[in-house]
């Protein structure tokens, strides 16, 4: 039970993190290439 | 109201006013105060005992008398979802998301900046 609301908690904030990302002119081409980018940073 | 969205929840609960107060360890007059609206900003902690008692987070117990989350819901097209899953996928944290946006918008500053000839305070 409190695992779905932690979920949903997560989810909300990633929404409002996008949310953000697009008003500040982000397109998701470059979200996407941040995303792939920083697994490669980490595994480097 | 905070108030209200505590005594919704008690009575979803079927408790009384002293069985909340037993249950919190909270006197009954301050849980009283906060129910009528008379104590508007309880401690955390206070939330977080109410909040226990109710199988709630204290976020839910809160967050409908917070204007920011008032309208809930941020709709998002398909394409930005997904990226919210692929960055779950990914394992990238909030934080290091949070660092990308300053990052973006200091550039995007910095080239205004240049736009504006350096001159910060120029109308």
């Amino acid at each position: 039970m409190s695992g779905d609301k932690e979920t949903n908690h997560l989810d909300r904030e990633w929404v409002e993190l996008m949310d953000e990302a697009k008003h500040i002119g982000l397109s998701p081409e470059e979200v996407l290439t941040f995303l792939t980018g920083s697994k490669e940073d980490h595994s480097g | 109201m905070l108030g209200h969205k505590l005594k919704s929840y008690r009575k979803k609960q079927g408790l009384s006013l002293s069985d909340l107060s037993q249950l919190t360890s909270i006197s009954k007059s301050y849980l009283s105060y906060i129910e009528r609206n008379v104590k508007q900003n309880p401690s955390i902690d206070v939330l977080k005992k109410i909040a226990a008692v109710m199988d709630i987070t204290v976020e839910e117990l809160i967050e409908d008398t917070l204007p920011e989350f008032q309208n809930e819901e941020v709709l998002l097209d398909e394409e930005w979802v997904l990226l919210i899953e692929q960055a779950i996928q990914e394992g990238v944290s909030k934080e290091q998301f949070k660092h990308f946006q300053d990052y973006i918008k200091y550039v995007n500053w910095t080239k205004q900046n240049k736009n504006n000839g350096g001159k910060l305070h120029e109308r």
